[in-house]
This record gives C-alpha cells, structure tokens and sequence, in this order.
C-alpha cells in the first residue's frame, strides 16, 4: 500500500486529489503548506510526493529541497506555468517529474503510478567510469578515494540504462520509456536536465563531457 | 488612374509655378517696356522729322544750294539720313542715304499729300522711314532712321528678363525641392514606420528631431496612438492570458473530482452514470479549449520565447507521431521518406513541433478517420512534411479558412459532435510561422486531404 | 500633359521673339494725320512769307573736274531756272564735297553778273568785270563754264540756244574759243569738246 504525500495549497484541488488517489488504493497524507509537508513526510515516510510550486512561505522548490535531501523518493512537482525555467528549476531541486496545471488526472495517476512501479531495476554488472566504481546491484557509485556519490533513483537509472546499452546511443524517447516508463506523457527536457544532473556529478568536465555524450539527432551515450 | 505623387506635385508646382510666374512677368515687362521705347523713339523720331522737314523748307526758300550741306550736317548731328524729292526726282540727299530705303508705297502716299511714318527691314536692318510732303516747296522729305541702337537695347532687355525669369525658375525649383523634402519625407518616415508596426515590430517609434510645429505635432501624435495600441494589444493578450490563468486552479479541481466520481461510478444511477458521461467528455473539451487558448495567448503576447534548436527533421517527425497517435491512442500512420531526401536539419522548437504535428494528426482523426501516410519530401531546398488522409478532403473555398481560429468548415457541421477547440489549425500555423515555415492544405493522393508543412532546411547531411 | 504642352509653347515662342527683330515692321506705311504735322508744313504757302509755292529743280551747272575737263555738277535753283540766278550759283563756286573730289571753277569769285537772259536762240551775258585778265586756259574754262551752263538752262527752259554773247558792263567782248580763235559769239559746240559729261 503506497504512501503518497500531497503538498498543495488550493484546498480544493488537494482534497480532489486526497479523494481521486484514494480512491485507487493508495494512502493519503495531505499538507497545505511546504512545512507541514515535511513534517508528515518526517513522520510518515512517503513512497512518494506530489509537490506544487506555488507554496505560500516556503516554496515548492525549497519543499523539494528538503524532501531529495532526506530521502530517495519519487517527487512529482505540479505547475502552474509550463515555462521551461520553472520546470527546469524544479528539477534541479530534485524532483523527478513535473506536470503543469490543469493536468489530465489520469495521466497524473499513471505517472504517478510509473515512478512507484520502478522498483526493480535492470540489472548489469560494475563498471568504471574514470574515477568512479559503478555498483548498479547496490544502487551505488564510489569515488577511487572511497567517498561515495549520492545520485537519485532516476538518475542511477539513466546511467544503468545507458551504460546497458553498450555505447550505442538512446534517444531520449527511448529513455523516457526505459527509465520512467512511458514514453507520450512525457517530455524530452526532462531527459536533457537529468543528463545535466548526471553530468555536473561524473564529469571532470560537465561543461565537455567525455562519458555522458550528445549524438546529435540520436540522443545519448554513454561512453565506458 | 495612377495615383500622382505628392512629392512631385509640390516640385511641378513650385518649378512650373516659378517658371510661369516668372516667364509671365518678364514678357509682360518685355512688351511693356518695348512699347514705351518704341514709342518715344518715335515720336522723338517724329519730331526731328518735322522740325528737318522744316529746315529743308526755310534752306530751299533762302539758299537751296546749301540744302545738301544742310542734310549733311542733319546725318553728322543725328546719323539719320534725309532725302529730299521734287515732282518724282530725287533733288538731295545725305552722302550716305540709299534712296532704296524709301520705298514706292511711301514715295506714292508721301507724293499724294499725305505725312507717313513706316518701320520697316531693310537687308537685315530695322529702319524707320518718315516721309513729310512740303507742298509749299512742291517737295517731298524722307528721313531714314536706324532703329539699330533700339534693337541692341531690346535684346539685351530681352536676355536679361529671360536670365532673370530662368533664374528664379532655378529657385524656384530649389525651394521646391527644398520644402518638398521638409513636408514629403516626415510623411515618407510615418508611412515607413507605420508599416513597420503593421508587421509586428511594434516598438517602433518616429523620432522626434527638430522639425516644423507640425510635423512635430503628427509625430508625436503617432507614437502616442502607437503606444496606446501596443498597449491596448498587450492588455488584451494579458488579458485571454490571464483568464487562461486563472481558469487553471478550477479546471484542475474539475477534472479530479470527476475522476474521483469516475471511481465511484457504481454508486450511481443510470442517469447520473448519463450525466457524468457527458460531463467528462464536456470536460476534456473545456480543458483542452483552455489548454489552446493558453497556448495561443502566451505566443500572441510574446511571453513565450521560442527555444529554436537544429534537429534531424526526420528523427522529430517519427518521435512527434508516434507521441500524437499514443496519446490519442490511435493508430500510428505510417512515416514514408522520399528517395534522395538524405537526413536534413531543421531549426525549431522541439515541443511546439511535437505539437504542431499532434495537431495536425488529432485532426485527421476527427475528420479523416485517421492520417493515412507522413510522407518527407524536399522542394527546394526545404523540407516537406505532407500528413494525407484518406477521408473527404478540404473544400478548395475553405483551405484558407481552416486555420482561422473558430472556423467551422461544412466537415464540422457534418460531423456533429466530435468538434476540436477550434484552435487547433489556428496554433499549427502560428508555430509554423515562427519557424519560418509554411502551412498549406491541398489533396492527397489518397484523395482526402494533404497538410504540407514547408520548412527551410538548416544543412543537410547525406546518408 | 497639356501644361507641358503650354510651357514648350512658351518657351519657344520666347525663343522665336529673340531671333526675329525686336521692333516689329509693318509692310506698309502708315499715315499720319495732318492735325499732327506741325510747321504748317503741310500748308500751301510758306509760312511768314507771301509766296506761293516754290518749286525747285536740280540744275546741271559745270564746273572744272580735276583733269581740267568742264564737268556737270547740279544745283538746286527755283523752278523755271532764272539764267542770272543759275550763273550767280555757278559763281559761288565748288561745294565742299565736289572740292574733295578736286573740282574747281574757273570762274572768279567776286565775279558779278550784271544780267543774263535769252533772247531767239542766243544767250546775252553782261559781266560785271572782264575775264581777259585770266590766263587764257582759265579763260577758256571760264568761259565755257558759262556757256555749258547757260545751253543746259536754255535746255531746262525748253529753248535749244546755238551759244552765247559775253558783253562788260555792256561792252562786246571777244571771248575765246578752244581752238585758239577768238570771237564774239562763241557756241555750245566750241566748248562741248571741253567737257567731259
């Protein structure tokens, strides 16, 4: 039974939503405020959050925040405005998806559903990529002088997935699919922010990359 | 009938004007001032006329031997030479008179009694010939005078008024030129900004420069009604945005609490099953409507900067259809390139793309039964993107008009009640456009109707 | 178009007045009224005077040409010519054109006609001084100077003379003739050789 964290401060869209995803079994914390969120987050332990930007106080984004910084778990962000600047911010606070106001709620549920089902995860053997020890069976990656680097699942995901893919290139439709599970809801910037993510963490050099490559009118590879 | 310059209009009016005006007042200066020479040359003529016939007289009654000294003396005094004849022979004259310059009309009027005066030209000279009979001395006195002198002074009058009267043409015509430039080219400027605006660059302004109290009035007054406009536009753009807005938050709310009644569907009667049947498929409309309008607003007020990147067109097309047809959960069509076409690169925007093409498709499905074939071509140097269907087609009256906002083709009427937002086309051509591109409809070869998107390739490489 | 018309219209009528005269001519002349001829020059008598009309003609005198031939020059004497009158003219000598030409008179100066007339078919010449005292080639001259002048008037006058008497003061004299002779009357014919006309 998923436990599903709702930060939202339009009553009535919170309460639709407590409603709609209980109705489909799952379990209901539901905060008007970004610190009340986190608050039930503290005690209940979420599998997962569903976070809107436009928080009174503290924002969506520092909700976000807070929440990747405690934990792995999947967060959804909501928005009003579908500007790429938002919805890039919002990842690169941690979450893992956006959608923007007035979604379709089926598609929202779906998604919803997508992150809490990637659970299992394809398996591959270590592999080295420069400096860092990539383990995928423990959900790690070790730095050669032992420390340890802290990706989110998604992010652990895309790197496993490409590095699968033995040097040849994904598109990013192909890795919408893969690594969060559908492909027509989806959106390719998510792909290039979570690449941007991966990159400013493995790369010597984000800025020239030599692991994590563009093919351009393909998509991505990963060089090992 | 072709429409005249004003810029020309004030040149000819100046320079003709001038040139008329001052041609008008120099030959009337002319004649006026040759009449008056011409008279006082001859009265003065006249009279010297007389007072010699006089003398002739009183030297033939006291000593007519001196009468060819006499005339001598009046030719070294007047340079006019006299001619002096009695009963049709020639009794004296000055050593340098021709007695060819009086002419018989004269000998004969002047022999009938009669004093006669005639300016006449004699071998390229213009003379003036007096004839005076003394009946008393049963004589008749000629005298030849050259009117040479008044000739050099009417020419040189002429070519002086005539200078005069070209002169002031030239100015005139300068000072037309001079406020031609100063009226016509604020005009040309407005005119010039006017449909600068017109095209969309409404931040242009006329410059306000040191220039005539009205044309500073007209400038000033433009860019007033121009900012007003602008701002009149921005409002109105704000305006269906902000209403888009808003209606988010509610819409939001709706489409949940349907879904949540969708749960609770069993709950229900048949009626309310009826009733929330209608109100999800009236919903879905209402947020997709709300959706495009969005959409369409955030490009009309510009709020939504394009994010142009070079992509292989034929990597988005196929991504762009397969998205369209998983989200409306419709049959993929199939994607066919033409030979040759190689992997051509195209600048967009990656999601108004997807969208243009979902659009496109969305609407074959409503009133095509579905897109039969993409087809990729290239025309020119750009590159085509053909979605044919295989249903009734595009009236030819109407392939304008489908991308109007709202329009209802004759296909809408029929189809009752699968009706789209109505903006759909409309937002295709809008990205197009700001792709550089092009969108038109014609016939596919299916038969039905063909939505071929033109767009300027970037570079393309060969496979 | 038409305005274009009108300006090439005046522009070469302005062209046309420069190269015509600038005084316009008439083909005939034109009469003046008499109200506005004055001197009474149009009256029939002259004024202050009781005279009717004079009437002059150009009279043939002979004078003596540079080569020393008598030669006809013209004088403007009242009509009918006076024979005194016509010989008087002849005395005063060349004028001043004819003596730039080199024209001379033989005849002196201060010489007097006492009287001159016709009579039949010869011309009477009373003198008032003798020419006798002339070099006898200035005499002949004169001579023939008078007798030339005098056949012309005689012609002028309708009459033909055969030639001319010279008295002095009433006194015959012998006038000399070209050819060396000397006579009393002497003819036309003697002196015709002399002139050159």
């Amino acid at each position: 039974m998923s436990r599903i964290l709702i930060v939202e401060d339009d009553d009535h869209i919170r309460t639709a939503l407590r409603l709609m995803f209980e109705g489909e079994g799952f379990v209901v914390d539901d905060a008007p405020s970004g610190e009340i969120g986190i608050a039930m987050f503290n005690r209940m332990a979420s599998d997962m959050a569903i976070v809107d930007i436009m928080l009174p106080g503290m924002s969506g984004f520092e909700t976000c925040l807070a929440l990747r910084n405690a934990s792995d778990l999947p967060i959804v962000i909501v928005s009003a405005r579908d500007d790429t600047a938002d919805v890039v911010l919002g990842l690169e606070s941690g979450a893992d998806d956006y959608v923007t106001k007035p979604f379709v709620p089926e598609v929202l549920l779906a998604r919803v559903r997508a992150h809490l089902r990637r659970r299992p995860e394809k398996s591959t053997g270590a592999f080295q990529l420069g400096a860092l020890h990539v383990i995928p069976d423990e959900g790690v990656v070790r730095h050669s002088d032992g420390a340890e680097l802290h990706l989110t699942s998604t992010e652990f995901r895309l790197l496993t997935d490409l590095a699968s893919n033995n040097g040849k290139p994904l598109s990013r439709e192909d890795l919408l699919e893969r690594v969060w599970g559908y492909d027509y809801f989806g959106d390719s910037r998510l792909v290039d922010v979570h690449i941007r993510r991966l990159r400013m963490k493995i790369e010597p050099d984000p800025a020239n990359p030599i692991f994590l490559v563009t093919v351009r009118g393909t998509g991505y590879k990963l060089v090992i | 009938m072709r429409r005249r310059s004003l810029r020309l209009r004030l040149l000819v009016t100046f320079g003709l004007g001038a040139f008329v005006i001052s041609t008008l007042f120099a030959s009337l200066t002319y004649v006026g001032v040759r009449r008056l020479l011409i008279a006082n040359q001859q009265q003065t003529d006249l009279q010297q006329s007389y007072v010699n016939a006089a003398l002739v007289r009183s030297t033939l009654y006291s000593s007519p031997t001196e009468l060819s000294n006499l005339l001598n003396s009046i030719y070294k005094a007047t340079a006019s030479n006299v001619l002096v004849q009695t009963h049709n022979q020639w009794l004296a004259r000055s050593n340098s008179a021709s007695t060819l310059d009086v002419k018989q009309a004269t000998i004969k009027t002047v022999g009938a009694g009669h004093a006669t005066e005639q300016t006449l030209n004699a071998d390229g000279h213009v003379i003036f010939v007096v004839g005076v009979p003394i009946p008393s001395v049963e004589t008749q006195v000629f005298e030849v005078f050259q009117l040479a002198n008044l000739e050099q002074t009417l020419r040189l009058l002429a070519l002086v008024l005539g200078l005069g009267a070209l002169f002031t043409s030239i100015v005139g015509m300068s000072g037309g030129i001079w406020v031609t430039r100063r009226t016509v080219r604020p005009l040309e400027e407005v005119s010039f900004a006017a449909a600068l605006i017109a095209d969309g660059a409404l931040t242009t302004r006329l410059q306000v420069n040191r220039a005539d109290r009205e044309v500073q009035q007209l400038t000033e007054s433009f860019n007033q009604m121009v900012s007003q406009l602008v701002q009149r536009l921005e409002r109105d753009a704000r305006f269906a945005s902000d209403v888009s807005h808003e209606l988010r938050s509610p819409l939001t709310t709706l489409a949940t609490t349907a879904t949540v009644l969708q749960q609770h569907r069993d709950d229900l009667t048949s009626a309310g099953q009826e009733s929330l049947d209608l109100l999800v498929a009236d919903l879905s409309i209402f947020q997709s409507l709300v959706e495009d309008l969005l959409e369409m607003s955030r490009s009309d007020a510009g709020a939504a900067p394009l994010v142009l990147e070079t992509v292989s067109a034929i990597e988005l097309v196929h991504q762009s259809v397969r998205s369209a047809s998983r989200r409306h959960g419709i049959e993929e069509p199939p994607v066919e390139i033409a030979d040759g076409v190689g992997d051509p690169l195209v600048l967009v925007d990656r999601r108004r793309f997807e969208r243009v093409i979902t659009n496109v498709i969305d609407n074959a499905h409503r009133y095509a039964a579905g897109a039969a074939a993409v087809r990729i071509d290239v025309q020119e140097s750009q590159l085509a993107v053909n979605v044919d269907d295989a249903g009734s087609g595009v009236p030819v009256d109407e392939r304008e008009h489908v991308f109007e906002r709202f329009f209802r083709g004759r296909a809408a009427h029929d189809r009752g009640i699968a009706r789209g937002t109505g903006l759909g086309l409309a937002l295709v051509r809008d990205h197009v456009r700001a792709f550089g591109g092009t969108i038109t409809v014609s016939e596919s070869p299916e038969g039905g109707a063909r939505f071929q998107i033109l767009l300027p390739i970037v570079q393309s490489e060969q496979p | 178009m038409r305005r274009l018309r009108t300006l090439l219209g005046l522009v070469l009528g302005a062209l046309a007045l420069a190269g015509c005269t600038m005084v316009p001519t008439a083909s005939s002349p034109q009469v003046i009224g008499p109200q506005h001829v004055p001197f009474g020059l149009l009256g029939k008598t002259i004024p202050g005077t009781n005279n009717g009309r004079v009437r002059f003609i150009s009279q043939p005198v002979y004078i003596v040409d540079a080569t020393g031939h008598l030669s006809s020059s013209s004088r403007i004497v009242p009509s009918p010519p006076v024979l005194a009158s016509v010989l008087r003219q002849l005395i005063i000598g060349p004028t001043t054109i004819e003596s730039g030409g080199g024209y001379t008179s033989a005849l002196p100066k201060n010489l007097i006609i006492l009287s001159a007339s016709f009579r039949g078919e010869i011309g009477y010449i009373d003198l008032g001084s003798t020419l006798n005292k002339l070099p006898r080639g200035q005499e002949v001259l004169a001579v023939g100077q008078l007798v030339l002048t005098a056949r012309d008037v005689g012609l002028t006058l309708g009459i033909q003379i055969k030639g001319v008497e010279i008295t002095v003061a009433g006194v015959t004299q012998d006038s000399p003739i070209p050819d060396g002779r000397e006579a009393i009357f002497v003819t036309t014919q003697d002196f015709q050789r002399l002139s050159n006309s």
